[in-house]
């Protein structure tokens, strides 16, 4: 029943403590990208040139940057960015990964051997420089940035839910269902997508890790989030080129939240995958 | 093939009439169908053109690609190095070691290694090193036969942080090609035969451990090239990546093309040395015989 299972996975997750840490901090940070406009004591982008420097303190919780831009206020909506690319990315990646993996498990044909070649040859590709490519084609916005670091995460969903297709249909109940008349459709629905997403699970913190790490490094080197939206790349960008030794905050709080978001989100996702192994199938 | 038009990022904030644009695009050529512009810039290849000229300073690209070339080359087999002189021993560390903290320090190592991105890396390093010592890469790089000190220390900090990241995975692989390794039945006869531990590990497990962490590093070499694209930036080591990055935003798309593209190939040469060594390393891979 599905009910009991979810209420089981809860308790079980709430009794290991340091995991129970990781998930709230990581809830916590969500909300607060949601409610960033509500939350942050200033506007990300009115600067305060009188106080342009200042360390943290009780009016800026993480001090200002160079041109006097409250960094509290900019890390929470850097943070909405941030999220918004993982999850889109992950979404994107996800849906088309599992759609051409289940596509090309089903029919084992042509087709099938053709983009398993294209497959070998993207997963080849170094990512940063597939992510790199589609940004200077596409222009530097959220929506581009998002669209390439999911397409990129594509060959890799895609051969894992091709192999997990190919074990389902090879299983006994498959093959009752066959001989009873149901249709490949039929079979798709009802017994391979509701059982493709775990086993991508494990590839899940992965690519989301590497979706934020991307757009934080093009955001970075200028080809991401343009410079007043504050992006958490832009932010360690502003840092490091000019206030490294006068102000070394303005590089390190982005960094940190960077760090914090992916691993609390590889927490949740190894907590989950823990407490439904024994579900499977 | 890339979109953003490229005349107006030439042309940048000077305002252009039509004229001036269409004889613009007639020079650089865009007016002729894609398959043509392509095979015009794969046919510079073999000329040894290496695709023209760039658009933004007109130095011919062959003298960019020769200049910046064995600097990239250097740094990745530095960090190949340095990551299979990590995660070898610490691998047969964590697999053989009684001490429980050692076993989980490096599991903290390599698990650390594997979430932070490469960008937080450098910059927190970057971070600690200029405030804690008060010490900054040197800016000008000189090959290390000209001024080896110099280079070195230009160099060893993102050496170091590139093969942490690859050497983080590796670690976990080891570990766990060394303990399988010891359950089997030709380990036990040895030990019956009353040889040194030492030796048994070395000689006996450790070259048919190995084969399965080459694989695996033969594919991290994605990882390694967007690792070294990110660091030679940010250190400014001048090399394929950093002119990549600095082509990008320019929008000077002969070099983008012309080093992605060479970039690419880089890393399938890897791949391929990479099989070739594990094939050589132990040859019963890809036969019937296959132990691993």
């Amino acid at each position: 029943m599905p009910q009991n299972t979810l209420r089981q996975i809860l308790r079980l997750t709430i009794r290991d403590y340091a995991i129970f840490l990781l998930i709230s901090a990581f809830l916590i940070l969500c909300i607060l990208s949601i409610l960033a406009e509500v939350i942050s004591s200033h506007d990300p982008l009115s600067q305060h040139l009188e106080d342009r420097l200042s360390k943290p303190d009780s009016t800026y919780y993480l001090g200002t940057d160079g041109l006097g831009r409250d960094i509290f206020s900019r890390v929470l909506h850097g943070i909405r960015t941030s999220l918004v690319i993982g999850f889109t990315s992950l979404a994107i990646s996800s849906v088309l990964g599992v759609t051409i993996g289940i596509y090309c498990g089903m029919n084992e044909g042509r087709i099938d051997l053709i983009v398993q070649r294209i497959i070998d040859v993207l997963l080849a590709f170094p990512f940063f420089l597939f992510a790199l490519i589609f940004v200077v084609a596409l222009g530097p916005s959220i929506i581009s940035l998002a669209i390439a670091i999911g397409l990129g995460h594509i060959p890799i969903i895609a051969r894992l839910s091709r192999a997990n297709t190919i074990l389902i249909k090879q299983s006994l109940y498959v093959e009752a269902a066959q001989m009873i008349g149901a249709e490949d459709i039929h079979i798709v629905r009802v017994h391979i997508l509701p059982n493709s997403f775990i086993p991508i699970l494990a590839q899940l913190p992965s690519n989301f890790a590497n979706a934020i790490g991307t757009e934080a490094a093009l955001s970075f080197f200028g080809l991401g989030i343009a410079k007043p939206i504050p992006s958490l790349g832009n932010m360690m960008s502003d840092g490091i080129t000019n206030f490294i030794e006068v102000a070394p905050w303005i590089t390190f709080f982005p960094a940190i939240t960077l760090i914090v978001l992916i691993l609390t989100f590889s927490a949740i996702i190894d907590k989950f995958q823990q407490h439904t192994t024994h579900l499977r199938r | 093939m890339l979109p953003g038009d490229i005349v107006r990022s030439i042309a940048g904030d000077v305002p252009l009439n039509d004229d001036i644009r269409e004889s613009l695009r007639t020079e650089l050529g865009l007016n002729r169908p894609l398959i043509n512009q392509y095979m015009d810039w794969i046919s510079t290849f073999p000329e040894g053109d290496f695709g023209g000229k760039s658009l933004e300073s007109k130095e011919p690209i062959k003298d960019l690609l020769f200049r910046e070339l064995p600097v990239t080359l250097l740094f990745t087999s530095y960090s190949i190095l340095i990551s299979i002189c990590i995660s070898v021993p610490l691998g047969i560390y964590s697999a053989i070691s009684k001490r429980q903290w050692v076993i989980n320090l490096i599991s903290i190592f390599s698990s650390a290694g594997m979430s932070i991105p490469n960008l937080c890396m450098g910059l927190l390093t970057l971070i600690i090193v200029m405030t804690l010592f008060n010490w900054s890469p040197p800016i000008i790089y000189t090959q290390p036969w000209l001024d080896p000190w110099n280079h070195f220390k230009m160099v060893f900090v993102p050496v170091l942080l590139v093969g942490w990241e690859l050497s983080s995975p590796l670690i976990r692989i080891v570990r766990y090609s060394i303990l399988q390794n010891l359950q089997t039945t030709y380990i036990l006869t040895a030990h019956a035969k009353g040889l040194s531990p030492n030796s048994i590990l070395l000689r006996h497990s450790l070259p048919n451990a190995i084969t399965t962490p080459i694989t695996m590093l033969g594919l991290q070499i994605g990882l390694l090239i967007s690792s070294v694209v990110i660091m030679e930036t940010l250190f400014g080591l001048p090399g394929i990546g950093r002119a990549l990055i600095q082509a990008c935003l320019a929008r000077d798309f002969p070099v983008i093309q012309t080093l992605s593209c060479c970039l690419i190939l880089f890393s399938l040469l890897i791949s391929l040395s990479v099989d070739i060594i594990s094939r050589l390393i132990h040859p019963a891979i890809g036969s019937d015989q296959d132990i691993a």
